[in-house]
């Protein structure tokens, strides 16, 4: 090895070293790591996620912070790989002295922070990934909790809404991963105990990254089912819908759609390739409903991002960073087991009512909106919306 | 020579320190640096020794974080006979699928190493009763003298030292001269009476196995797997680190793995495009740096060393 | 399914259809692998990119009823434009380079443009919608089938034909078949072999991106759509064997039958099996099902 290479890496080394030096987190702050996913396939939700905790965070230090303390957030691109999302967070940990993790969007991501976290002994809130996997016994850790609806709550909901509908056939088209099969598992066997005549008489697997849905979507209609449930979710339903509608998919089945196919922002970018009459659920609506609380939620939100019919997406960030400053606030502390202790059984206000975080497995009762996508009768926002909606509570659908 | 030496124990030595300067994120960068070390260099012995270029190479990292993930966790085997027999698998599959690959050559050796790095993927994808798929393979048991980052620092230190030792024995012996001169030239190499299959095949699993035992340390590191380390953009990762360290010197990979890591983690603090930043650094390579650093600065010292 | 004829043959035409959009996307990888022997990772970035300007272009011309195609030959053109820069500025240094350097140029081309493209047209999936009357259905005798996809196995082959006469018929298209075979020939016969490899890397490039125009309203645009569709090309190329237009052809047909019919026989091992039968072709047959083995290849 030459001296110059001795010299370049001897130079890297205290580089890294000087760079490295965690920031001393003054005691009057909260530091927040963020993993949202702002490339890679989840960009659209971590984007929009982000603004929505940035949102708050910005709000409650205008305000002067949690009883005088700062909220500084630190964000880092999770790049919807699991991988990078373990060494980001550990990262932020280390160098960046987070008291908190947020974010996660992939069910893989969300496993991957939640493992971090135990290991190094640091609260995370998982915003968005479902899979009941992550609460599991096997995986389940003191200081993990999560804000979003889990997919026992999502499935069984659209078991619900399949019992309604009356289906005695039924179809499935679920994507091949972890989130597909756990939603499998919760709306079947919910499905048995509400309607024990239905039948799953076909199950189609279409892999995540697909592009080409047709040998799915022909299958499915041969197969002879009064209805299909699926969760081919928001980010890649337009490709779907726009493949499954000139065979006359939508005028044969009834469809039932997990993922937050019914968010503002899906059915505006679909325009009228939406399909009308599918049912389908969203985190957040902003024309619904009509409260005071949540009326204000949507003007503070038109307000930071501009935007006349704002996205449903940076309700996920803001919720999972409320949760985490509301901890921070009923504890009096950053510690992590006060705040574990605070946040067990707490109840806190959100843009969609109020939520509270069961102390057995850190599960929020979070809901789900359902409804029908069907043309708007208010001209301004030109794109099928659910209507009519409803809130599903999750209280009874957690387990 | 001495020069060598005396770089390589100061290097050493600075190494191992580093947990001395308090930080546990240095810690964790300088760990992680080791093992895509030792990844980088396990692939130059292919690329840089014997010309084969290898657009698989990701297959037996993952083949290694998964079998030791698999012995330790699901079989719940000893560490001290995981982590050995983990290593034997991956030399296993890659003298078994370096067979066929060996028998191709040019633009089709790539072509094969690429659809069987991505056969690995799929079937890591798809067999999710044992990889766990695309959730992963999540709280690997990790045994507790090496559940503290500094005793897992020293432990990848020892491992990556030996491993990059042995790698330095082998290609200045006789088969590591022999292997350059297949790749100078096969056919002369084949008039002189070497069987260049055998040859490239040795290189082969012996880049697979070091590959192996990095993918190994890594599970330990994270306590889990993800298959999307199996993805052929990891591949190309490892063959961007060698470039840009510098094939032609043997520690060139090793720069090659530092400057890419520190950069990754600094830079994707400041700025979501990650993606074009490596893309300029490619660009500055195989335009201006086409022997890489380590050849950059050679050359800047007036040396003409390959 | 299996008693149900009209499905048997929709589910054909599915097959048929994908493997005829396929075709159209990797027929230009293979031109360029042929002739230039560059593993071209960008095929893919390329591919996405003319997918979005088509998007940009059909918003411009305001869905007039020719809107549509226009913005078809306007996304093959401006990635035609932007692959002749790329050449002349960059690629053309590298040709005598080891074929690894062109590799990691072209994945360096695939990072740089996924970050445009998000500079460019944001995050969020973007839509483009079928042409005037081609968003519904068809009736063929037996069943309906959607028109678009229709369309596109007819320019599908009509790619496939174009192609064929440029390079079998053509003198330019024979200077083509010379360059893949023999460089240094062409060369010492005072042909000017560089003007060969830009117009190739142009040509397959405008067809990426054509590929990408045509496939944008079957699809829904997004960041990083660019990386399954490429190692899909490579699978192509490999299987048809390297630079032969027939290759490429069965290939894309292999694989869009396959997509089509391993749903219903194989739903789990569909993924495994694409790349064994990727690997097993190169085992086999090195220089693909319908390449020719290559002077001096063993």
């Amino acid at each position: 090895m030459s001296k110059k290479t001795t010299a370049l890496l001897v130079c890297a080394a205290v580089t890294a070293a000087m760079a490295s030096h965690p920031a001393l987190a003054e005691e009057q702050e909260i530091r927040i790591g963020a993993l949202y996913a702002t490339s890679g396939p989840c960009l659209i939700f971590g984007e929009s996620a982000l603004k929505g905790h940035q949102m708050l965070v910005d709000k409650v230090n205008a305000e002067g912070g949690i009883d005088g303390r700062k909220v500084v957030t630190v964000h880092r691109d999770s790049k919807c790989n699991p991988a990078e999302a373990t060494a980001a967070a550990r990262d932020m940990i280390a160098k960046d002295g987070v008291d908190f993790l947020v974010g996660g969007i992939s069910s893989s991501e969300g496993q991957a922070i939640s493992e971090v976290a135990k290991q190094e002994g640091v609260i995370y809130v998982a915003s968005i990934p479902k899979t009941t996997e992550m609460t599991s016994p096997e995986y389940f850790h003191r200081h993990l909790f999560r804000a979003a609806a889990n997919t026992n709550t999502e499935g069984k909901s659209a078991a619900i809404i399949v019992d309604k509908l009356g289906w005695d056939k039924v179809c499935t088209l679920l994507l091949d991963y972890s989130y597909g099969y756990s939603l499998d598992e919760s709306f079947t066997a919910h499905l048995q105990k509400i309607r024990p005549d239905a039948q799953i008489i076909n199950q189609e697997w279409p892999k995540f990254g697909t592009t080409d849905y047709t040998a799915y979507i022909t299958k499915t209609m041969g197969a002879g089912c009064d209805g299909v449930f699926s969760n081919i979710w928001g980010g890649i339903f337009p490709a779907f819908a726009k493949q499954a509608k000139p065979f006359g998919f939508f005028d044969q089945l009834e469809f039932v759609s997990a993922g937050e196919v019914g968010a503002p922002l899906v059915s505006e970018n679909m325009g009228k390739d939406m399909p009308a009459g599918i049912w389908t659920n969203s985190y957040e609506l902003f024309y619904y409903p009509d409260t005071p609380e949540h009326n204000a939620y949507v003007k503070e939100l038109k307000d930071y991002l501009g935007s006349e019919h704002p996205p449903s997406w940076p309700s996920t960030g803001y919720i999972a960073a409320k949760w985490v400053l509301e901890g921070v606030r009923a504890a009096g502390d950053v510690n992590a087991d006060a705040v574990i202790a605070a946040l067990e059984g707490l109840t806190i206000d959100t843009p969609i009512g109020k939520q509270t975080m069961r102390a057995s497995d850190h599960q929020a009762n979070r809901g789900q909106f359902w409804g029908q996508m069907s043309d708007s009768e208010d001209e301004s926002y030109p794109y099928k919306v659910l209507n009519p909606v409803e809130y599903v509570p999750a209280d009874d659908l957690m387990d | 020579m001495n020069k060598s030496i005396t770089g390589t124990a100061l290097l050493v030595l600075l190494l191992a320190l580093v947990p001395l300067a308090g930080s546990r994120y240095l810690i964790y960068l300088v760990t992680e640096i080791q093992i895509f070390a030792l990844f980088a260099l396990s692939f130059n012995l292919l690329l840089g020794y014997g010309g084969l270029i290898s657009f698989g190479h990701a297959a037996w990292f993952s083949i290694g974080a998964y079998a030791s993930a698999i012995l330790l966790t699901t079989l719940g085997w000893p560490f001290l006979l995981a982590f050995p027999a983990a290593v034997a698998v991956t030399a296993l599959a890659a003298a078994l699928i370096g067979y066929f690959c060996v028998k191709l050559t040019e633009i089709y050796f790539s072509m094969l190493t690429l659809a069987f790095g991505q056969l690995v993927w799929a079937i890591a994808f798809k067999w999710v009763s044992v990889t766990g798929g695309d959730t992963g393979f999540i709280g690997v048991a990790v045994p507790e003298f090496l559940d503290s980052p500094v005793r897992f620092f020293y432990f990848s230190l020892c491992v990556v030292l030996l491993c990059a030792t042995v790698l330095w024995v082998i290609v200045r012996s006789a088969y590591g001269m022999t292997l350059v001169a297949t790749r100078e030239n096969r056919n002369r190499a084949e008039f002189i009476g070497v069987n260049v299959r055998r040859v490239q095949l040795v290189a082969f699993t012996l880049a697979g196995t070091f590959a192996g035992v990095a993918g190994a340390l890594f599970t330990v590191f994270n306590h889990s797997v993800f298959v999307e380390t199996a993805w052929w953009s990891t591949s190309a990762e490892v063959m961007i680190m060698s470039i840009l360290g510098g094939v032609g010197s043997f520690v060139g990979p090793v720069i090659g793995a530092a400057v890419l890591i520190f950069l990754d983690r600094t830079v994707t603090e400041y700025t979501q495009y990650w993606p074009s930043v490596m893309g300029v650094i490619l660009l500055a390579v195989l335009f201006f740096m086409p022997t890489g650093i380590a050849g950059f600065l050679n050359r800047r010292r007036g040396g003409t060393r390959r | 399914m299996f008693d149900n004829p009209v499905l048997l043959f929709i589910q054909l035409m599915n097959g048929l259809s994908l493997g005829m959009n396929l075709f159209i996307i990797s027929s230009g990888l293979t031109l360029i692998l042929g002739v230039l022997r560059v593993l071209n990772f960008a095929h893919g970035a390329f591919f996405m990119l003319g997918g979005y300007v088509c998007f940009t272009l059909v918003g411009a011309f305001d869905m007039s009823p020719m809107g549509f195609w226009l913005a078809v030959i306007g996304s093959a053109l401006a990635l035609g434009a932007l692959a002749w820069i790329i050449e002349r500025l960059m690629l053309r240094h590298l040709y005598h380079r080891d074929h690894l350097y062109q590799l990691l140029f072209t994945y360096a081309l695939v990072l740089l443009i996924g970050d445009l493209v998000k500079v460019g047209w944001g995050s969020s999936v973007l839509s483009v919608s079928f042409p005037p009357g081609l968003d519904g259905a068809t009736n063929l005798g037996v069943a309906y089938y959607p028109s678009y996809r229709l369309l596109l196995c007819v320019i599908g082959v009509l790619v496939g034909l174009g192609l064929w006469y440029f390079v079998n018929r053509t003198r330019a298209g024979r200077l083509v078949r010379a360059a893949r075979q023999d460089r240094e020939m062409l060369e010492s016969l005072g042909i000017n072999v560089g003007r060969i490899y830009l117009w190739v890397f142009v040509a397959g490039s405008a067809i990426a991106g054509m590929g990408g125009a045509l496939a944008a309203p079957a699809i829904a645009l997004a960041p990083g759509m660019d990386a399954e569709i490429v190692v899909e090309c490579f699978i192509i190329a490999i299987i048809g064997g390297l630079g032969s237009l027939g290759g490429a052809f069965l290939g894309s047909l292999i694989l869009g039958l396959l997509n089509a019919f391993g749903v219903l026989l194989i739903p789990e091992f569909e993924i495994v099996l694409i790349y064994l039968m990727m690997v097993l072709v190169l085992l086999i047959r090195p220089w693909g099902l319908l390449g020719k083995p290559e002077a001096g290849y063993r």
